[in-house]
């Protein structure tokens, strides 16, 4: 009987730890390859038992035959092939829409031929004579690992024959043939190759081109001009040389396991991009980083995912019986609730972060070192948080809890390490700020408490008990904004930039959506200009989820830091019997 | 998944020296139990693209 995989208990408190160590990546690659073809004998039992519609393409046992003869020829070459980050995920959608029927787009032929490409890709690679049949996407051909040949249709699926001879390979579409260049990895007319950039001695495919390539799809091509290549080019360079001076084990790891870059555009000036799945190990999406540290921390914080993903493949950390489905988690990161399991994800993506900024910091000097000490402790504290709400509110296996203990434990070690009072009051205030905005947003107080204590309130009465019943998760959709985050990140990166802020803060106003000048003083440092600003904007704005975060943070009372959601529902509901709001400071007291 | 010697067994196949030519006929039980659980797991999962932020907060 064949073995399974095992995870060594020494391996698993390592990652607990936040500890990169390339041999345990290798080992999650294995696990992942093992999954892969796992999925592929999944895909073929499914698609023989349901006989689906091939045509126009060969049936799938074709694919598989191809792939078996490609294997013969070169084992590594189809091994590159079958690594392609996206292959388990594509197996995983596929059995989905098989078991689901296969009704819908694409076309169930077109998704299975998947296997076409991939068998194609890797007879290629390995220098085999073969033909094939693939399915065409808008007129273009993606082989998996080699780039994307322009056979041109008019309809939005097709199909294309591949003849590969004595290392020639012809691509004939509906309406074009494509000959690939001897040089697969070289542009030829109607030919677009995957490219690569360079990572001290490895390298990353740049996969601007793989319909797949952002996990959803299929999407179109975005090709990268040559200045923008060579801006990513520059940017790994300086990454890797920061990673292997300073962070070896990092490195190393990243060079075990992740494979493909896939550029995206930022959201805005201040919110680059990124994303991984849960089902993909080795790739990552991301906007171009700014600078090599922020580079860095994306890709720790990718990688983790990664890991991650495979781990929980092999072993379950939540209990599966349990309750870690349902979004109704605080995750400190996120504006909406989570579910234990993606507050997990989340959780131990920000350990590796925290990890690296912890190494960072001492290796920087000036403002850097400043940023890098402050990511440092507000990843830690909100990643000690999501840690102590998985413990406490999730339902987790017995390996779940060891694991989290031990991440705890990692946490309070970190917790105890000394940075400036500045950097820590600062890291405090925007974990806090966040907390409080979400519980704001999301937490409603039942009505007969709110009504109880504003009728107490009404007849001067000393505040009565206030009922045990926690607030109920009523999730509002949108984002919070995150403009005062923003604004300390300025402080602390930019001062002269602060300084113009300070000093014009009609033009911070204009450049950071939602700010006020209530959160340029808070962040400023004077609570007592904030606080008077705050209590201002309630008189107009008492709905503000914003303003009562900040004016919470400001003042500080207790029942405001505690259950802002509880002083703001009995201000409205005074307001709204009184018709004249209650003075913020006096409720907060009263119900304090 | 169990746990013993200082590692936890999983219910994942081993399929790192297996040739892919016997794959598909192969009957092993591990490979079977394996398949099950993926395969079950493919088919209800409600996998996704893991962000910082929710997609439609953006």
């Amino acid at each position: 009987m064949l073995d399974t995989h095992r995870v060594s208990l020494t391996n698993l408190d390592a990652m607990a730890a936040g500890r990169s160590d390339a041999a345990v990546v290798a080992q999650l690659g294995q696990a992942d390859r093992s999954r892969r073809l796992t999925l592929l004998r999944a895909v073929l039992d499914s698609a023989a038992e349901l006989k689906p519609a091939m045509s126009p393409l060969p049936p799938l046992d074709e694919a598989w035959a191809l792939l078996i003869e490609a294997q013969h020829c070169d084992p590594a070459a189809t091994d590159r092939v079958l690594a392609h980050p996206h292959t388990g995920l594509w197996a995983a959608n596929v059995l989905q829409r098989l078991a689901g029927g296969g009704l819908g787009d694409p076309p169930l032929w077109a998704d299975l031929g998947g296997l076409h490409r991939l068998a194609t890709a890797a007879a290629i690679r390995a220098g085999h004579d073969f033909r094939s049949r693939v399915p065409v996407w808008r007129g273009r051909l993606m082989l998996p690992t080699l780039g994307l040949a322009d056979v041109r249709s008019r309809r939005e699926w097709d199909f294309a024959q591949v003849h590969a001879e004595r290392g020639h390979v012809l691509v004939r579409g509906p309406a074009g043939s494509v000959q690939l260049p001897d040089d697969s990895s070289a542009d030829g007319p109607g030919w677009s190759a995957l490219r690569t950039v360079r990572a001290g001695d490895g390298e990353f495919v740049l996969d601007d081109l793989d319909p797949y390539r952002e996990f959803d799809g299929p999407v179109p091509p975005q090709r990268l001009d040559a200045g923008e290549v060579t801006r990513w080019a520059e940017i790994l360079g300086d990454t890797w040389q920061l990673l292997t001076e300073h962070h070896p084990a990092i490195a190393a790891e990243l060079t075990a396991g992740l494979t493909t870059l896939v550029p995206r555009a930022a959201i805005d000036r201040f919110t680059p991009y990124s994303a991984s799945h849960n089902d993909v190990f080795g790739s990552v999406v991301l906007s171009r980083p700014p600078d090599a540290t922020t580079f860095a921390a994306t890709l720790v914080h990718e990688f983790q995912h990664n890991k991650l993903g495979v781990l929980l493949v092999l072993v379950d950390l939540l209990d599966p019986a349990g309750d870690n489905d349902s979004p109704r988690l605080y995750a400190p990161w996120r504006d909406d609730p989570r579910p234990a399991v993606g507050l997990l994800h989340g959780a131990y993506s920000f350990l590796g972060v925290t990890a690296f900024y912890r190494g960072h910091y001492p290796v920087e000097k000036g403002l850097a070192a400043r940023a890098a000490q402050f990511e440092f402790a507000y990843r830690r504290e909100q990643t000690a948080h999501a840690v102590r709400t998985l413990l406490a509110e999730s339902v987790p296996s017995a390996l779940g809890r060891r694991f989290l203990t031990i991440a705890g434990e990692r946490l309070r070690e970190w917790g105890t390490e000394p940075l400036p009072d500045d950097i820590g009051h600062a890291a405090g205030r925007a974990t806090l700020d966040h907390r409080l905005t979400w519980r704001l947003r999301h937490l409603r107080v039942a009505d007969r408490v709110v009504a109880e204590l504003a009728e107490a309130w009404l007849r001067n009465r000393p505040c009565p008990p206030v009922p045990a019943v926690p607030p109920a998760l009523v999730p509002a959709p949108g984002s919070a904004g995150h403009a005062r985050l923003t604004l300390t990140r300025t402080w602390l990166t930019d001062p002269d930039l602060y300084d113009v802020y300070r000093a014009e803060p009609e033009l911070a106003m204009a450049e950071i959506s939602g700010m006020s000048a209530a959160d340029l003083a808070l962040v400023d440092g004077d609570t007592v200009t904030a606080a008077d600003r705050y209590r201002r904007r309630l008189t107009t704005t008492p709905g503000s989820t914003a303003t009562w975060a900040g004016f919470a943070l400001a003042t500080r009372h207790p029942v405001l830091l505690s259950r802002p959601e509880l002083v703001r529902a009995v201000h409205r509901e005074v307001l709204r019997q009184r018709g004249v709001a209650p003075d913020p400071d006096r409720l907060a007291r009263w119900l304090g | 998944m169990g746990q013993a010697r200082g590692e936890v067994t999983t219910r994942m196949v081993d399929l790192s020296t297996f040739p892919l030519a016997e794959l598909r006929g192969s009957d092993d039980p591990a490979l079977l139990r394996s398949l099950r659980q993926l395969a079950g797991r493919a088919e209800c999962s409600r996998t996704g693209v893991l962000q910082n932020q929710a997609p439609d907060a953006r």
